[in-house]
């Protein structure tokens, strides 16, 4: 206890700029985070000058700070958390209603 | 493809106006002038050409931070302004490199028959004409008599106030 809760897995919208960056700079800029074992970058949405991606992170201890950090790194922003999984495993996603 | 253009077409230019009063008088140009003024031309060239796609690259990735967060804050450095400042040293690169053959191209001639260096410029007009029209005859024309007119000009306003003599 007391201890930082390991997060497993996060799934993050973002945005990146279309020019100038691609999702192979943000994988690879992420998976550069301590603890992150895998990336999966998917491109959801596209307009002009900006690209929504749906990215999925997996890992040990990933820490969230760090991959907020390298994403805004290479030029892209966090609209927002989806999923989240915290613990010693990765639960199966249960039905939600 | 652009700056190498320009940057031909503004050493041309350049070093024709500078040396307009000279070449036409039928003037020999030293080597080392002829260097020391195409180095300096093309300097003047890329100078301009980094400070003018800078500002404009830096304006583009500020309106895109504006468009992905939706706020005015002030990003940090990231990969984009990276990329951004890399592609600018490219053009200002490529924009000093061609403005030095092209007033090379002027210059040179210059130093070995006074009125060579009207044929070269000739040469250079056909030259960066055929690269910016490419297969249309018509924008070959239409390119050749817009570089012609400048240079003419340059030419003109060169003899009108001599810097060198």
């Amino acid at each position: 206890m007391g201890q930082r809760p390991p997060i497993r897995r996060i799934v993050i919208d973002a945005a990146i700029p279309t020019k100038g960056i691609t999702i192979v700079d943000v994988a690879k800029e992420l998976y550069k985070v301590e603890g992150v074992k895998a990336v999966r970058v998917t491109v959801d949405d596209v307009d002009v000058d900006v690209l929504g991606l749906a990215i999925v992170v997996e890992g040990v201890d990933i820490d969230y700070g760090e991959l907020e950090e390298a994403l805004e790194k290479v030029g892209g922003v966090v609209h927002s958390i989806d999923e989240v999984v915290v613990g010693e495993y990765i639960p199966e996603a249960g039905a939600t209603t | 493809m652009r700056y190498l253009v320009l940057g031909a077409v503004d050493g041309i230019i350049t070093a024709g106006t500078l040396s307009a009063s000279l070449i036409l008088r039928g003037g020999a140009v030293d080597i080392q002038l002829a260097l020391s003024l195409s180095v300096l031309v093309a300097s003047i060239n890329a100078l301009t050409v980094f400070v003018a796609e800078f500002s404009h690259q830096m304006k583009e990735v500020r309106e895109l931070a504006y468009k992905l967060s939706l706020r005015e804050e002030r990003v940090g450095w990231t990969l984009v302004h990276s990329r951004a400042l890399y592609a600018t040293l490219r053009s200002a690169l490529s924009s000093f490199t061609a403005s030095f053959l092209g007033a090379v191209s002027v210059l040179i001639p210059a130093c070995y028959a006074p009125h060579a260096a009207l044929l070269a410029i000739a040469a250079a007009v056909v030259a960066a004409s055929y690269l910016l029209a490419g297969e249309s005859w018509a924008e070959f024309l239409e390119f050749a008599a817009m570089v012609s007119l400048a240079i003419a000009l340059g030419l003109l306003i060169g003899l009108a106030f001599p810097v060198i003599t």
